[in-house]
């Protein structure tokens, strides 16, 4: 137990923190720079993420309650 | 099971793909400027997301699929509503901004073949996450609605994060075109 939290919930918590939150940001961006830049700015690398946040979409939308 | 959803969905996203490549064709400024609407949309909602923030909404619909929609419908025509229904995604509420974002990228690669293929192959990844998620829920016993509500709360994290990905790439892909 931490601070009347279970481990879980604990982990939520600093999981939910603003800094992880900033981070994790400053690093989506970045990646996505990187990802676009190393593909030559190609649109097909456009094509690629869609398909993944599609999946990513479809999958998560199970938990909207 | 997974044909009930793949096929709907790739098929109503191809349509999707192939007027939105016809629309790029004939209007030659609109490929650009859904790309610079992938950028904006990206990082407003990207932030939204990632900072915890409840607002702005995600937009799109709130209708959710009616029980008597179903009621008495036989197992194999209950699955076959259910997959036109969510299979595509979009008629029914979508708590996550990045669903409104894919018509935007489809728009932005630019021609009709691209667009096509890139739609087709979004709809059916959007079908598949959507009827694996919902064997992974049929397996095991229904989380706890707390439970579920941090799940949802997380998903909407990693999808700010993939918006913010999706939105610093595309402004590279603006960058090379414009330039």
């Amino acid at each position: 137990m931490t601070a009347g939290l279970d481990e879980p919930q604990a982990d939520h918590s600093a999981f939910d923190s603003v800094v992880i939150r900033t981070l994790l940001g400053v690093l989506a961006l970045a990646a996505g720079l990187a990802v676009a830049w190393l593909a030559g700015g190609r649109p097909v690398v456009l094509g690629v993420l869609a398909v993944m946040l599609a999946a990513g979409n479809g999958y998560g939308k199970a938990y909207s309650p | 099971m997974f044909a009930a959803y793949l096929v709907p969905g790739a098929a109503a996203w191809a349509a999707v793909g192939l007027a939105l490549g016809v629309a790029t064709v004939e209007i030659r400024w609109l490929s650009t400027a859904a790309l610079v609407a992938s950028v904006v949309y990206g990082c407003a909602y990207g932030a939204a997301e990632v900072g915890g923030s409840p607002w702005p909404a995600a937009p799109g619909r709130r209708w959710q699929v009616p029980q008597d929609l179903l009621i008495g419908a036989s197992p194999p025509r209950r699955v076959l509503v259910w997959g036109s229904i969510l299979g595509p995604g979009f008629l029914t509420r979508n708590p996550y901004a990045g669903f409104a974002i894919l018509p935007l990228l489809v728009a932005a690669v630019g021609s009709v073949p691209a667009a096509v293929i890139v739609a087709g192959l979004a709809g059916a990844a959007h079908a598949a996450g959507r009827a694996a998620a919902l064997l992974r829920d049929s397996a095991r016993p229904q989380d706890d609605p707390f439970a579920l509500l941090l799940s949802s709360l997380r998903w909407r994290l990693v999808d700010g994060i993939a918006l913010l990905t999706v939105a610093a790439a595309a402004a590279v892909v603006a960058g090379f075109r414009i330039r």
